[in-house]
């Protein structure tokens, strides 16, 4: 086990398979340079929660399928299409776990992206910049200073060059 | 301010390696020791009590005897927070039409999103196709333009003029 400190000094006991999801808590542990406790001075515990939880439930889906086609081969089951096919319904069942999972305030989603880049989790900062991006999607100029609060430092004048320099991309 | 002036200047204020710019010496004189054992020596959370007792010297400023009570900043918003690799993460998975409202949101969102705009422009007229980038990367070394907004247009005709046949 392993013991992760958020910044608020939050302990979080982890398997070490579960904190290896992090690509720089991984590389601590091969150089040696940590064994039982690490602290995350940029991750509170309320974020530390949640992505120990994402981290959670990816590993254990990884080991179910690893377990899962051990089993097949063992018992001669194994004709090569039964663990593709659980393999894509275990990717289906996990990608409507992070669809569910990652239905977060927009607050959190920044932390949680933060998060993600500062423990270097490719498939969570993945997930989380997905979900900014769609977010984005579909609104306009306005709606987009709305829903994140941007206060719009464009002078008019400075807004009319813009359009009028681009006539064809604001058609 | 004559040399020996400011000679004079420095050997008053006692401090032999500040250089005085005439208006007197801008080292603080060091704290009595009493003062410095209560500062280094108490514990910072002891500290901070006692701080925000203090006055800020604001006199505009309404204290409610708890402290100064300036207001502290906003928070800036959560989408500026992330570093801009991250925020160029985040466009890079939009289109251009998504690309285009985001570049008027504000001068940050236009400095992120006008370099992907042209990407995404480019890669929806002539579709996803391989050597793009390394397409695009050679065009803008060989322009020397820099990428914003309002060069886009020159770039992308740039672009039809040397590689669509």
């Amino acid at each position: 086990m392993i013991t992760l400190t958020s910044s608020d000094g939050v302990q979080f006991d982890v398997r070490e398979a579960v904190a290896k999801e992090s690509q720089i808590i991984r590389d601590m542990i091969q150089d040696d340079c940590v064994i039982t406790n690490i602290p995350l001075a940029n991750v509170n515990h309320k974020i530390l929660s949640i992505v120990l939880e994402y981290c959670q439930m990816h590993v254990d889906k990884t080991e179910m399928e690893v377990n899962a086609s051990k089993h097949q081969t063992t018992t001669g089951e194994g004709s090569s299409s039964v663990p593709v096919a659980l393999k894509v319904s275990s990717n289906k069942n996990l990608n409507d776990w992070d669809k569910e999972f990652i239905n977060v305030d927009l607050d959190t989603l920044y932390d949680l992206i933060l998060a993600a880049n500062y423990l270097n989790i490719s498939g969570l900062l993945n997930l989380t910049t997905q979900a900014a991006a769609d977010i984005i999607k579909g609104k306009t100029t306005e709606e987009i200073r709305a829903t994140f609060n941007i206060k719009n430092d464009f002078t008019p004048e400075e807004e009319a060059a813009i359009r009028k320099e681009n006539p064809w991309a604001f058609e | 301010m004559k040399p020996s002036e400011r000679e004079r200047e420095r050997e008053d204020c006692g401090h032999h390696d500040v250089i005085s710019n005439g208006s007197g010496c801008s080292t603080p004189p060091p704290l009595p020791p009493e003062l410095q054992r209560l500062l280094y020596c108490t514990p910072t959370d002891v500290m901070c009590k006692v701080f925000s007792q203090l006055n800020c010297g604001h006199d505009d400023v309404i204290s409610d005897g708890g402290g100064c009570s300036t207001p502290p900043p906003p928070p800036p918003p959560p989408a500026l927070r992330p570093p801009t690799d991250i925020m160029c993460k985040v466009f890079s998975q939009l289109d251009c039409d998504d690309l285009l409202s985001c570049s008027l949101v504000c001068k940050y969102s236009l400095s992120l999103s006008s370099d992907l705009f042209f990407q995404a422009m480019v890669q929806r007229l002539l579709g996803a196709e391989r050597g793009m980038e390394e397409r695009i990367h050679g065009l803008r070394e060989a322009s020397g333009l820099k990428l914003h907004t309002h060069t886009m247009t020159q770039l992308y005709s740039a672009f039809l003029t040397h590689l669509l046949p």
